[in-house]
């Protein structure tokens, strides 16, 4: 008799609910299963990821940006030359330095 | 027979056809790994004698998983589960008195490769099978502790007379009938049609699962979940029987919840057993609590009356991080013997690791 109730209860409470009130599905998730959500170690949702296909940098990614590698060694040697006309300004700059120390002197 | 030959066939073709027109072109790859410890020290009185144990809790127990995906383009995807449990002194397993560690045991959970696409999902190897959990369906936020399958916490206790002869445990006389739980099986899942979706599954023996499921968000933190199942096990097992369950639970707004379970297994030369279980619980903030009561009937023998109460706590202390306490109560009524309730009270923490 209880579990005829319970299953009529059943039935009709989802009856009602699906017929009359509309709403969206969720995804329910089982009890069996690990509680949804972020663990204590890590903020990912569902798990650490060992391995991500699309933040990884594959040689292919390497072998295809030849042009832009050049590129990159182009900007080096330019920026080393113009390391080195930096130093001379500070050099001119120091002598500078020297001369007004050495009249503030006299 | 529900499932004939020429089903069964039809389920290996649908398996072959998916791999067949599943596009060669791998894309996104994904692996991860993920799980949880679970422990527990549980007070066992079975009216004669008492004992405190140090548990893995079995209502949800300590588990690691792997899972990988990898999308196949085309709406594709397939993938793997690989989870196992590892419980030193499970909860359900033990009697009282128990004065050692008992055994630890490191079993299979999950081992099965699966398919997705716009047909559905077609699951292959140790899993879910198509019912298992249509009994559990539970929103209440205390299943960690108190849920319809009540037997995780202690049912192996057995009953006893008031002179101590034992006499049957909690899970010989209590049943939710919950599918076939996981097994080796070939299962499909069908598309959502909005909330609901439909599951079927063959296993050993020429056992077979059918299920339906429904979650349904009305918004504002109000929720239905819901789920049915039928199992019939013909040739599995050493005594056939034909099993039903279902179970509903709503979440309102306010964090007021009503779950609710029932179920029938019809053996063949044997028992028509009948369960039932409601619980009421209420959510608030980082807090849930829970009230339950349940019932199975002529599960071990023809006249058997088991009934259960239990109340249930569980603070969600920190991110992946639950604390939780349960009381519960177990009576059995056998005509011609008079038997002592047996009472448990567990205190425990789940964390989840990744």
């Amino acid at each position: 008799m209880a579990v005829r109730i319970t299953t009529y209860l059943l039935i009709s409470i989802t009856a009602l609910a699906v017929v009359g009130c509309g709403g969206k599905p969720f995804t329910y998730y089982p009890i069996s299963e690990m509680k949804p959500g972020p663990g204590v170690f890590t903020d990912e949702v569902d798990g650490y990821t060992l391995y991500d296909s699309s933040k990884a940098v594959s040689s292919n990614d390497i072998e295809n940006n030849e042009d832009d590698y050049r590129e990159y060694q182009e900007y080096q040697k330019w920026k080393r030359e113009r390391g080195n006309a930096t130093e001379l300004e500070d050099f001119k700059e120091w002598q500078k330095y020297r001369r007004w120390k050495e009249k503030q002197q006299q | 027979m529900f499932l004939s030959k020429s089903s069964k066939s039809s389920g290996l073709s649908l398996l072959v056809g998916v791999v067949m027109v599943v596009p060669p072109v791998a894309q996104g790859v994904e692996f991860k790994i993920s799980g949880q410890i679970n422990r527990a020290v549980l007070w066992a009185d079975n009216g004669v004698d008492d004992e405190v144990v140090h548990v893995d809790n079995d209502n949800s127990s300590t588990r690691f998983r792997f899972v990988g995906s990898q999308d196949l383009g085309n709406g594709f995807k397939a993938g793997i589960v690989w989870e196992s449990q590892f419980e030193s002194n499970t909860s359900s397993g033990l009697d009282i008195p128990h004065d050692s560690d008992g055994d630890s045991t490191f079993t299979e959970r999950k081992l099965e490769a699966w398919f997705s696409g716009g047909f559905g999902k077609l699951s292959i190897g140790q899993g879910d099978g198509a019912a298992n959990n249509s009994s559990e369906v539970d929103l209440s936020g205390t299943s960690v502790v108190t849920y319809s399958g009540i037997g995780d916490m202690m049912g192996g206790v057995r009953f006893v007379t008031s002179a101590g002869v034992k006499v049957a445990r909690i899970n010989d006389v209590f049943s939710n009938f919950d599918g076939l739980s996981r097994n080796d099986r070939l299962r499909y899942d069908t598309p959502t049609w909005g909330p609901i979706s439909l599951s079927i599954s063959a296993t050993n023996g020429d056992a077979y699962e059918l299920a339906a499921w429904l979650a349904q968000d009305f918004g504002g933190g109000n929720k239905l979940a819901a789920a049915i199942g039928y199992v019939d096990t013909q040739d599995r097992g050493s005594a056939e029987f034909e099993q039903w369950g279902a179970s509903a639970s709503y979440l309102h707004s306010s964090g007021i919840s009503l779950t609710v379970a029932a179920g029938n297994r019809d053996t063949d030369g044997g028992t028509d057993a009948d369960n039932w279980y409601v619980k009421g619980g209420y959510k608030i903030g980082k807090h849930a609590i829970s009230l339950d009561y349940g019932e199975t009937d002529d599960l071990a023998a023809d006249g058997d009356e088991f009934s259960t109460w239990g109340l249930g706590y569980v603070l969600n202390a920190y991110q992946g991080i639950e604390i939780y306490a349960g009381y519960r109560n177990h009576e059995l009524d056998r005509p011609g013997v008079s038997l002592e309730d047996i009472d448990g009270l567990m205190v425990g923490t789940r964390i989840k690791f990744f």
